[in-house]
């Protein structure tokens, strides 16, 4: 076919588009923003009911955080983490990960440390076995916890109560972008607030997995932006299926995952962690002046081929 | 037709230079270049083209928050646009027939010398497999060269050269006497 005649057929084609009848914008951003929460609220119930479910542990947090009383609190705590590196494919990527490593080492036990601190009192964090005499399910070890050199950090647990199981998890970052409640006709069956607290901004929204009918799994999302730019979120998710009531089902009040969210000791973190870098992170010098705060030696990589493996996240993995 | 508005302009300018920009901006900016080039996609289907529209940029939402961090947004969701296309093609294959016909005409408001031509050639269009109306649409819509398509489509350069080969082939063998109408425009 001569150059012509696709010459002329591109044309004809751009003729055809252009005659197309376009929907208005509203309508296209609106159908998107209902997929998209679908999409996102999908892959939220996978990764915490799935991962949680992974580690073959759930631990136990107490009935009076939200019925008001119907047995003790129980909340299984990490056993002695062990640090693993994901990716280790050459010397030298070993040694950007160590660098990633030393920075922040510490972080994931701070994490888990200040988690078990704010969950409500009476909870109990004491190390459960997996069966006990009775062969009866007990709580046990319930956290994973991963530190993005990038972005951030995440922890992640279980909580149970005699009404149902949730998966937690909680992601402190240094993003600097902010969620949005929807608006009723996204999502009729979610509550979402938006609130300035202490020079930040609250988010706390409520909701289904599918919040047009309000079915499937119940998801409760807390944001907090500070006003360093710093972001905690924790989102909870019960399985309709484990739960007697959706709501019963959750550990947490919205009150009490509020309080953990805003609380002035994940500051910590959020100050040591970057800024977010285009292509993640890579080892840099010690004497650099772009070097991340709270790092030993790192700062934004150059280029993707530069930067740590696996997506710029440090690879320091904890588990229970 | 883009948007002109200083919100779009903005948007854009932010777009081009990997700023954060708000997803409400992006999908209005681009969502109408989006729509047409998922109605060449459908091959005339309004519907199914804002259906696909929909799902890329519900595809692009559920991600927003890490989309900084790619080099080209638009070219993302241009990629994703025609891969929700050819997967949902693939899964309703089996329900689809290629028909020997052309669909009948639809009326068209845009104000061009032959819209009777132009349908037909959507109609012409309907008739190619998916990836190899892809491989058209983003050669000849989007101007993408050889490599950019085979990297969007996932296929080596020489199968699109060939399909696009190919499908010219069909369509003028489908259109007769109007591919030689359309090469005298």
């Amino acid at each position: 076919m001569s150059s012509d005649i696709e010459a002329a057929f591109a044309q004809e084609l751009r003729a055809a588009a252009e005659s197309a009848v376009q929907p208005a914008p509203g309508d296209i951003y609106a159908g998107a923003v209902v997929r998209g929460r679908r999409i996102r609220r999908t892959a939220i119930v996978k990764r915490t009911l799935a991962s949680v479910a992974a580690l073959g542990v759930v631990a136990a947090v107490g009935v009076p955080l939200l019925t008001g009383g119907h047995g003790p609190t129980v909340v299984g705590a990490a056993a002695a983490p062990t640090v693993k590196i994901k990716t280790t494919p050459t010397a030298d990527d070993t040694k950007k990960a160590a660098a990633a490593q030393a920075g922040t080492a510490w972080m994931p036990a701070y994490m888990e440390q200040t988690l078990k601190s704010l969950l409500p009192a009476g909870s109990d964090t004491s190390i459960k076995d997996d069966e006990g005499d009775n062969g009866r399910i007990q709580a046990s070890v319930p956290t994973l916890i991963n530190i993005k050199g990038t972005s951030g950090g995440r922890a992640q647990t279980g909580l149970k109560t005699s009404t149902g199981t949730s998966a937690v998890v909680l992601i402190t970052s240094m993003d600097n972008y902010q969620v949005h409640c929807p608006t009723a006709a996204e999502a009729p069956h979610e509550t979402c607030t938006k609130t300035s607290v202490n020079g930040g901004t609250l988010i706390v929204d409520l909701g289904f997995k599918n919040s047009l009918n309000g079915q499937g799994a119940t998801i409760w999302d807390v944001y907090w932006y500070g006003p360093s730019g710093q972001s905690v979120h924790l989102d909870e998710v019960t399985d309709a299926a484990h739960a007697a009531t959706q709501a019963a089902g959750q550990a947490l009040t919205a009150q009490q995952m509020t309080a953990i969210v805003t609380s002035p000791a994940w500051d910590r973190i959020g100050q040591s962690l970057p800024a977010q870098c285009k292509f993640g992170v890579m080892a840099g010098t010690v004497n650099s002046p772009t070097v991340i705060p709270g790092t030993v030696g790192l700062v934004c990589a150059t280029s993707r081929s530069a930067a740590i493996p696996g997506n710029g996240e440090a690879g320091i993995s904890i588990a229970g | 037709m883009e948007h002109t508005t200083a919100l779009g302009t903005a948007a854009r300018s932010r777009v081009r230079t990997q700023e954060p920009i708000d997803f409400q901006e992006f999908a209005v900016v681009r969502g109408g270049q989006l729509f047409r080039t998922a109605f060449l996609l459908a091959a005339g289907d309004s519907h199914l083209a804002e259906d696909l529209v929909q799902e890329t940029l519900g595809r692009m939402f559920a991600r927003w928050g890490r989309l900084p961090r790619l080099d080209n947004p638009v070219g993302y969701a241009q990629t994703v646009l025609v891969n929700v296309f050819i997967s949902q093609r693939r899964k309703h294959s089996s329900s689809e027939r290629p028909t020997e016909m052309l669909a009948e005409r639809e009326s068209s408001t845009a104000g061009d010398e032959d819209p009777a031509l132009r349908v037909t050639l959507l109609a012409a269009l309907r008739q190619l497999a998916p990836q190899d109306r892809a491989v058209l649409v983003l050669r000849y819509w989007e101007d993408r060269s050889v490599e950019e398509t085979a990297t969007a489509l996932r296929l080596s350069s020489t199968a699109v050269r060939s399909r696009s080969s190919r499908a010219l082939e069909r369509l003028r063998g489908v259109l007769g006497s109007s591919m030689a109408e359309i090469a005298e425009r």
